[in-house]
């Protein structure tokens, strides 16, 4: 009748392992911003030369700044994701022994006992839709940044190839296109692992 | 579960305890249920483990729209931990228990039941047409520790004083006194952390009048095994961790 409390467990740990990786992921993305601001100074004492990565060099810092909120964000869903599944797990162990209560008493005592039983059985219904919906857009959340990250890597290219153009800079430029798609693909890593984690649920 | 009716006249005594399915390494404890008409309060009613068995012992005696109160002499898991549990099938109910462990014992989960906290003097209460009192047993063994006491059926439920440490099955009630002694004596010693709080105790117990003295882990002391307790118990040391080594 009821889910197997195991997985509910599993559940639990799930979302709090999500949350524990966005968090290193929004550190991640904090350090990338930085390296961020510094490719910007870079390209301003380049000068002309490096006129082009300008603007490249700004969309990486917009792209780091909204992963780290997105981060924070997901972070949140994923705690809240978390204490539902902790109220589904308490509510299905109060089921549970609601049940086994029951098969003891008689029929007449075993009635005094519906109403109890409606309740829990009422509340782990919302809580099921409820955490329904919360990874339905903790899914897109996550997608966002996979999309961020990808775009971070493209872009990161085109500051490699803008950068043979700056002469003495080129090094310099092409070592931190190099460390923020390094960064981005930390960042990919730990969404690619919630990802999984998310897959876990089993939403009923 | 096995129930016995300890007093019946007017209003009711249960002891609920030798539960032969709780998971074998948890202590055994006794639960108390003291009926009055429409209204009954469940004393210590235990750990999470035994929560179906109990309410389903608990049931055979009483309505559950009539369990309106929950007492728990301190805050140890095996005194409250199925809180969580009853908090949904009793919404209505009330919790009483020292006033200094309501953040702690809500930590079992309480989103229904009310709390209502035991000032340290202690407190009255009526159940039905049973007037109860909480009397204090403070740092015997918890520091916001309270037992019962029923002036009417002379019962004292006495929490952790009076405890046995023995293998699953003995009798309800102590049968030899003397030879009781010694399955109580490292519990006491050990888990009674202070002589100053056993004899304030003791100065306030024996005002009362015991006919049963009904711990809430191993046998109940009736007749004069009451006095014999407190007798032994005042000449015991306990807080003996602190002597040793």
């Amino acid at each position: 009748m009821f889910e197997d409390s195991s997985h509910i467990a599993a559940q639990t740990a799930a979302a709090a392992t999500i949350s524990g990786h966005l968090y290193r992921a929004s550190m991640i993305a904090k350090r990338m911003a930085l390296a961020a601001k510094n490719s910007r100074a870079m390209v301003l004492r380049a000068g002309s030369k490096a006129a082009g990565l300008k603007v490249i060099s700004d969309y990486f810092d917009e792209l780091a700044d909204k992963t780290i909120n997105l981060s924070h964000i997901i972070n949140h869903s994923a705690i809240s994701i978390s204490q539902n599944s902790v109220k589904q797990w308490r509510t299905q162990g109060f089921l549970h022994n609601l049940s086994k209560c029951k098969a003891r008493v008689g029929n007449q005592k075993s009635t005094q006992l519906d109403p109890a039983m409606s309740i829990g059985e009422d509340s782990l219904h919302e809580l099921a839709n409820k955490l329904q919906s919360e990874l339905s857009s903790l899914n897109d959340q996550l997608l966002d940044i996979r999309q961020y990250m990808q775009s971070s890597n493209v872009v990161a290219v085109t500051f490699r190839l803008e950068a043979t153009q700056t002469g003495e800079f080129q090094p310099l430029l092409e070592s931190m296109a190099n460390s923020i798609d390094g960064l981005s693909n930390e960042i990919k890593n730990h969404i690619t692992f919630s990802q999984n984690q998310l897959a876990q649920f089993k939403v009923s | 579960m096995d129930a016995h009716k300890l007093y019946d006249e007017g209003h009711q005594w249960y002891v609920f305890g030798r539960d032969p399915e709780k998971p074998e390494k948890i202590i055994d404890t006794n639960q108390y249920l003291i009926v009055d008409g429409d209204r009954s309060i469940l004393l210590d009613p235990g750990g999470i483990e035994v929560f179906s068995t109990m309410l389903a012992s608990v049931l055979k005696y009483v309505d559950i729209d009539h369990i309106t109160d929950l007492f728990a002499s301190h805050q140890d898991p095996d005194i409250i931990s199925s809180l969580g549990m009853w908090d949904q099938v009793l919404p209505k109910a009330t919790l009483h228990a020292s006033w200094l462990w309501e953040g702690f014992i809500r930590h079992f989960g309480m989103d229904n039941i009310a709390y209502n906290g035991i000032p340290d003097t202690g407190e009255r209460l009526t159940i039905g047409n049973t007037d109860l009192e909480f009397i204090p047993a403070h740092y015997l063994h918890s520091s916001g520790n309270f037992h019962v006491y029923d002036p009417k059926s002379k019962i004292l439920f006495s929490g952790d004083i009076g405890a046995a440490l023995e293998p699953p099955g003995m009798p309800m009630f102590v049968e030899d006194f003397d030879s009781h002694v010694e399955k109580m004596r490292y519990f006491h010693e050990r888990w009674m952390p202070s002589n100053d709080a056993k004899m304030h105790w003791l100065n306030r117990v024996r005002k009362l009048d015991i006919e049963i003295m009904a711990p809430q882990h191993g046998r109940l002391f009736k007749g004069e095994d009451v006095n014999k307790f407190l007798d032994w118990f005042e000449q015991l040391n306990v807080g003996v961790a602190t002597m040793q080594g």
